[in-house]
């Protein structure tokens, strides 16, 4: 019974650290979506305002969602597409949203001033896109994680007594 | 008269960086220490120019190896130099300057950009010491009332001079306050020199203005003068007491003469006199013309 009791408890807290996860897993996509609308935004006000290079544009930005996963120094040290390349594994981010992020910084710094501005119009307007639908349905998607690990853990531990 | 110079920098191996590692070599194996500029051109053959001889180099670009190296040279941001771009070069680091050519693209009317970049020159930048001490010499035995004119064939080496010049005379015991208006950011190539204040990028016209208006210099500095733009600007250095030292491009100074806005600065006397370059081994040629020697009809 001991063992039982144990094994509940184990599966119980595992099931509350796995909808744990998942939902924090949720609200770091938001929070890079948001760093990298914020870094278009920066790159696209440097630009149309000072014509600064993107080196120097690069390593004015921080931002704390983009730190954590290791993009900004990468960004830094090695430019836009090689940050998203190296970290990709580590940046919860959707496919879609990192091939537009790819496809952006391929050509970013190739064309003349208006080109740039207007790409970075354009993908930002995208990203905002995602970042509204990301924020509408997160609250749901929240309760639909923590339901699922409930109900998951609930059903283990009956079929374990 | 003619006076030995010594070089003491060339800036071969800062040009040699931006290059595609076979150019590189190739340059190497040439060994020749007279290297004016590379030249490479789209699906073309490269090129060095030493003092007057074009060596062909038997190595082809690519179109992609010259996208790449014209991103490059603009830090990966081609938009930053669109200015310059649109004039036809951009200026890198140590006052390399690299000529580009291509096809132009005009927005309404004017000229926005070039795009399908053909050819990018790369003039390599030498400091040479002692290029300067004629003309600060001459500037000095006027009492900096009065300018100086530098004319010569393009890559002769005026802006070498302007630079020494500029250095002789901002340092020592009673240093000038100079300001170059460095208009292609040639001049003092991120140098420091002692008493020098620069105007980096600034047109000639604007430079000379912000110059007089919150600078108060002793004298100005500014390369390649010789366009109409200019010559309000300059003409307002007349009653300014402050002299401009100053190059134009010109076989001589007859040719130079025959030039509307340059007459004009001569009738004003801006300049006590005009010296003309000439390369010769070993060292530069200077010829040197009094102004009131000069008589145009």
């Amino acid at each position: 019974m001991t063992v039982k009791l144990i094994g509940a408890l184990f599966i119980a807290i595992s099931s509350f650290a796995l909808s744990s996860h998942f939902c924090s897993c949720l609200s770091r996509e938001k929070d890079e979506l948001g760093g990298f609308i914020s870094l278009l935004n920066h790159i696209r006000l440097e630009i149309s305002c000072f014509s600064k290079p993107l080196s120097q544009i690069f390593s004015e930005f921080s931002c704390p969602a983009l730190d954590k996963s290791g993009f900004t120094e990468t960004l830094r040290e090695r430019g836009f597409s090689e940050g998203l390349k190296k970290n990709a594994c580590r940046l919860n981010l959707s496919k879609e949203v990192k091939d537009i992020l790819l496809s952006f910084s391929q050509s970013l710094g190739h064309g003349y001033r208006e080109d740039e501005i207007k790409r970075c119009d354009n993908t930002i307007s995208c990203l905002e896109e995602r970042y509204k639908a990301c924020l509408d349905t997160l609250p749901e998607k929240r309760k639909l994680i923590k339901s699922l690990s409930i109900t998951f853990g609930i059903s283990v531990i009956v079929i374990l007594i | 008269m003619r006076v030995k110079n010594k070089i003491i920098s060339d800036g071969l191996s800062e040009v040699l960086e931006y290059l595609p590692q076979n150019v590189v070599s190739a340059v190497r194996e040439l060994n020749r220490e007279d290297i004016d500029e590379i030249r490479l051109r789209r699906e073309g053959e490269v090129s060095v120019t030493c003092r007057d001889e074009n060596v062909l180099m038997g190595i082809i670009i690519s179109g992609r190896e010259m996208d790449e190296l014209m991103l490059k040279i603009t830090d990966g941001s081609i938009y930053s130099h669109a200015n310059t771009i649109r004039q036809g070069y951009v200026t890198l680091p140590f006052g390399i300057r690299v000529g580009i050519s291509g096809r132009a693209v005009f927005e309404g009317g004017e000229l926005s950009g070039i795009s399908d970049i053909s050819s990018l020159i790369f003039r390599v930048p030498r400091a040479v010491r002692g290029s300067g001490d004629y003309i600060a010499y001459l500037l000095r035995r006027e009492n900096y009332r009065k300018g100086v004119l530098i004319y010569s064939p393009p890559g002769v080496g005026k802006t070498t001079v302007l630079r020494d010049t500029c250095r002789i005379l901002s340092e020592g015991e009673n240093p000038l306050r100079v300001v170059v208006v460095d208009t292609r950011d040639e001049i003092c190539r991120g140098e420091k020199f002692g008493t020098v204040d620069i105007l980096r990028g600034f047109s000639r016209a604007e430079g000379i203005e912000i110059a007089l208006r919150t600078l108060s210099p002793q004298l100005i500095i500014c390369d390649e003068i010789g366009s109409g733009e200019d010559s309000n600007a300059i003409l307002s250095l007349r009653h300014s007491g402050v002299p401009l030292l100053a190059s134009a491009h010109g076989d001589n100074l007859r040719e130079l003469l025959t030039r509307p806005f340059i007459c004009e600065l001569h009738r004003s006397g801006i300049f006590s006199g005009y010296v003309g370059l000439n390369r010769s081994r070993g060292g530069m040629e200077y010829e040197y013309t009094q102004r009131k020697e000069v008589e145009i009809r």
